[in-house]
């Protein structure tokens, strides 16, 4: 035992062989450290992906939303006039009027958009009379659905959204520009608000003031900026509620953690003895490091796995309805995965680590401890 | 007596028994190598670790090829979509709900009273240095 050891196959085995030697024991300390990790890594992992899609999403959003402010709140804007008003500032590429609103479906609040034409032509925008609908609409192709805002509006459903587009259109019901308008009771010509495009993202800013200038009525004026930041915040503010989940974890972990310390004091006899065989420091702490490996590692990373699945499992709802308030049938998300990789890392070390420390810790009070006191304190 | 007594047990002739003996032994199989594994009963721990290792590169390599694989393209056509019908918000939040469209609030109501604000004490305590939205 002079030669310092590598983590070869015999040594491992040999680490393995002492973890099995309390099977109960190593079992429900790697349950406990993979159900840690589930309850760590979940709500991390979630945030981090909600905020990051939502973000992606939300690049391809109107650089500017303008709005119009009268003395009762929100008013609709004649269209044309805020087209060419929006359209006179330099910078300004594009200024589209939206009509939008929300309405009461039959599962509840519903938003509703109207389209005269879709650019890009992704698909045929509907016409008079007709609704195209999101998967979380209770009505199917084909059936009458029946809206309530201002007016009361009885429209025949032509087509259903994707259900892998929820993330986007999951209850949003979209109507021809004249049926938008008469069910939210806005007057011809006139919509909710003006998406207006600029060249540069940087240009947002830039152009404010003269924007706000330009119409001859008072504006809000919403960037794509800060309605991307509202979003993240208003992410990070649920996924700080649901990281409270993770205190009780980390109080397992604490105690995982006392354990363990606990655990290599009782067996500062078998320490004594392998010191007392000739086993070096360097054996030791190698053997005592790869027993914690041997059982940390497979259930961290099995942890990893199962708060990844939980996540990205394709049509995953449950984040939804617990995790955003949704009542109504809540909307399957299709995440992207990327960037996951760094947040289950940082949840697998946030339980490793204090749970190797600990170890070594502990390991490092016996080796420097005489062999024969330890010997002398039998305890098995 | 005794040698007789032990004769009798032992009909045989002693050359036949021995050489019984010499053929049984040659005849036995052999024993199996001794092997670090098998070597202090350590077998079963080398199966333990070969199942613990081979559930941690599973685990790994599955969320590394998912990882990569991604759904870049969902997001994608999400973007297209949300471009194609100048939406300025995901369904993300439910319909009605202000995290669903902060830009419905309502001009007359004061962001600093809202106790679900996350913005709140932070606009009491220091004013933005720019305005979130721009009244005129």
């Amino acid at each position: 035992m002079n030669k310092k050891p590598s983590l070869s196959y015999p040594f491992l085995a040999w680490a393995a062989r002492d973890a099995m030697r309390r099977p109960l024991e190593a079992g429900l300390l790697a349950a406990a450290l993979l159900l840690t990790t589930v309850v760590v890594a979940t709500p991390l992992l979630l945030t981090q992906t909600l905020t990051s899609n939502t973000v992606g999403i939300l690049k391809s959003a109107p650089s500017l939303v303008v709005r119009r402010l009268g003395p009762l709140g929100w008013t609709p804007l004649p269209a044309a006039e805020a087209v060419a008003s929006a359209e006179s500032v330099p910078g300004v590429v594009a200024a589209r009027p939206r009509t939008w609103g929300v309405a009461t479906g039959p599962g509840g609040p519903l938003t509703v958009v109207g389209v005269d034409t879709v650019r890009p032509p992704l698909f045929r925008p509907p016409q008079k009379g007709e609704a195209i609908v999101g998967s979380g609409v209770a009505v199917g192709p084909g059936a009458l659905l029946t809206l309530s805002a201002r007016k009361t509006s009885r429209l025949r459903v032509v087509g259903r959204f994707d259900p892998r587009m929820d993330v986007v259109v999951h209850d949003i019901v979209l109507l021809h520009t004249d049926d938008a308008r008469e069910l939210l009771g806005m007057p011809p010509g006139h919509a909710s608000d003006l998406a207006v495009e600029v060249f540069q993202p940087q240009e947002e800013a830039a152009v404010l003031p003269d924007l706000a200038k330009a119409f001859p009525w008072p504006v809000r004026i919403t960037t794509r900026s800060e309605a991307t930041g509202a979003h993240a915040a208003e992410l990070a503010r649920r996924g700080g509620m649901a990281a409270m989940v993770a205190v009780p974890a980390l109080l397992s972990l604490i105690l995982l953690v006392l354990v363990t310390l606990r655990d290599r004091h009782g067996q500062r006899f078998e320490i004594g003895l392998l010191k007392a065989l000739g086993w070096t420091s360097a054996d030791i702490v190698y053997l005592q490091i790869t027993r914690a490996l041997v059982i940390a590692l497979p259930a961290a990373t099995i942890g990893m796995l199962a708060a990844y699945a939980l996540v990205y499992w394709p049509g995953v709802s449950w984040p939804a309805s617990l995790f955003l308030g949704w009542t109504q049938p809540p909307p399957r998300f299709y995440f992207d995965p990327t960037g996951a990789a760094l947040v289950l890392l940082e949840a697998a070390a946030l339980v490793m680590v204090p749970y190797l420390a600990a170890t070594f810790g502990a390991v490092l009070r016996c080796i420097v401890t005489d062999p024969l006191k330890m010997l002398e304190r039998k305890t098995f | 007596m005794r040698q007789n007594g032990l004769r009798s047990l032992d009909a045989r002739p002693p050359d036949d028994a021995a050489a019984e003996k010499t053929t049984r032994l040659r005849h036995r199989p052999a024993s199996p190598p001794v092997t670090f594994a098998n070597a202090d009963r350590l077998s079963l721990a080398g199966r333990f670790l070969v199942t613990a290792a081979v559930l941690t590169f599973f685990s790994l390599g599955f969320m590394a090829i998912d990882s990569a694989i991604g759904r870049r393209a969902m997001v994608a056509d999400g973007a297209a979509l949300v471009r194609a019908l100048d939406l300025a918000a995901p369904a993300v939040f439910p319909s009605g709900r202000l995290s669903r469209a902060p830009e419905l609030m309502h001009p007359a109501i004061d962001l600093r009273y809202d106790p679900l604000s996350g913005e709140a004490l932070q606009t009491i305590i220091t004013p933005p240095s720019r305005p979130p939205v721009h009244d005129e």
